[in-house]
């Protein structure tokens, strides 16, 4: 190993820079680097530059323009309709027999009477990342800026914040059937729900997300795959500070 | 966040408004609420979002999602780019090639489920000159890309255009993890060294 590879961790900025690192704990050692390294910032961008050049512009078909001015105008009036967590709940388990103990959908369930009776949870740090065995971990701080719970109170998901980025933890989510999506929303209070993307159906358990500054409120919900335009049911809620 | 903004609500269009701006300058109007400045990046790089997302997801309506959400999210937060730290080009195709990645992880292990239940064929292994096949590179990367060794080629093409993390794609060569992170390294070093003697600068 190189001086240069023993101060800066090259290897893994490369795999970092081709989206070759899908371990948060990973990825959170890499991103803290970065907030201190101005040489390996440099080098990312560099690595970047020239990744943005292996692939020929092509023009994407007429009608994305289309969805993108649609998300970036009014927000839609809410229109929420109660989803029957039962019901998914039958689906997970008749789809994945193995897999229905480690869902928490049953607590989910009661948050079907409760649409938006979310829990509001003030912002509370935590040493995170305790079971961590990589190296430089330990010294990693998560940031819960969340718990996302059912009306039972069952923790369903947190928002945390590492290493400059935001992720949403879906570890007590549990895995959707094929064909379903978690959706996370905004739900500032006395404004419609606004779509802040999808999570995908649980297999991955953290998904980076963007909240807007101001998010005070968010829920997650189970979607058809492609996401809704509002929700069909919200699960759970959490009180964020940006 | 968008709905604390005063936003422009008049339509726009991509290149309707602002053509002669810096990116720089396009981003800090999106951040004010300009929706005709983010058209005009949209005008810009759209090309460079959609190709990427493309060749990695090689599937239009999933590239269709993952081009919607990185302009989605300028627009929610441009505060994220930071000029200081590079040029919004390759930003935004960072961007997208990142949840293009997520998007064709989540995507294999929807499948992979599906596999196991058996209501799904065997998802094939992943096919090195299939993957450089489906990206469609241009002559002078494909002539770079050729110039790697054939363990720089392989780590470069699966993860980069196949969107396999280092770990699979160390399982899926059966070499060491940490080889792979190498090989990686050395692969970007190889391509860019190819690409300036060519005459391309990336």
């Amino acid at each position: 190993m190189t001086a240069a590879a023993r101060s800066h961790p090259l290897d893994d900025l490369a795999a970092y820079a081709v989206d070759a690192i899908d371990d948060l704990r990973e990825r959170t050692v890499i991103e803290s680097h970065l907030l201190s390294c101005e040489a390996c910032r440099q080098q990312l961008a560099s690595d970047w530059a020239l990744l943005a050049g292996l692939v020929a512009d092509e023009d994407p078909p007429a009608h994305v323009w289309g969805a993108i001015e649609a998300t970036t105008g009014p927000p839609a009036d809410p229109v929420v309709v109660p989803v029957d967590f039962g019901e998914a709940r039958a689906r997970a388990t008749q789809d994945r027999p193995g897999r229905a103990s480690r869902r928490r959908l049953v607590g989910l369930a009661a948050a079907a009477a409760a649409l938006v009776a979310a829990v509001a949870v003030g912002p509370e740090l935590v040493a995170a990342i305790q079971d961590a065995g990589g190296p430089g971990s330990g010294e990693q701080a998560e940031r819960t800026l969340g718990v996302l719970t059912a009306a039972d109170g069952t923790e369903v998901a947190r928002v945390v914040e590492t290493g400059g980025r935001t992720y949403v933890a879906l570890d007590a989510a549990g895995v959707l059937p094929a064909g379903r999506t978690y959706q996370l929303w905004s739900l500032d209070d006395g404004r419609p729900p606004v779509s802040l993307g999808l999570l995908g159906d649980g297999s991955d358990t953290s998904v980076a997300v963007n909240l807007p500054a101001g998010t005070t409120r968010v829920g997650i919900s189970d979607e058809p795959e492609g996401g809704s335009p509002a929700p069909s049911g919200l699960i759970a809620g959490a009180g964020m500070v940006a | 966040m968008p709905t604390s903004r005063s936003r422009a609500r008049s339509r726009a269009r991509p290149g309707a408004a602002a053509s002669d701006a810096a990116d720089d300058e396009l981003v800090r109007s999106v951040g004010a609420g300009d929706q005709r400045a983010l058209a005009e990046i949209y005008r810009r790089y759209a090309g460079a979002v959609w190709a990427v997302a493309r060749r990695v997801c090689n599937d239009r309506v999933l590239a269709e999602d993952v081009s919607q959400t990185v302009f989605a999210d300028l627009w929610r937060r441009p505060g994220r780019f930071d000029p200081h730290r590079g040029k919004l080009r390759p930003w935004l195709v960072a961007q997208a090639h990142a949840r293009a990645v997520d998007t064709v992880r989540s995507e294999t292990a929807r499948q992979r489920r599906q596999e196991r239940e058996g209501h799904l064929a065997p998802v094939p292994e992943p096919d090195v000159e299939a993957t450089v096949h489906a990206a469609a590179l241009t002559e002078d990367v494909r002539r770079a890309v050729d110039q790697l060794s054939p363990e720089e080629r392989e780590v470069i093409v699966l993860s980069y255009f196949g969107g396999h993390s280092y770990r699979e794609t160390a399982q899926l060569l059966g070499h060491p993890e940490g080889t792979v992170k190498t090989r990686i390294r050395r692969g970007l070093i190889g391509l860019r060294r190819a690409l300036e003697a060519q005459g391309v600068t990336p």
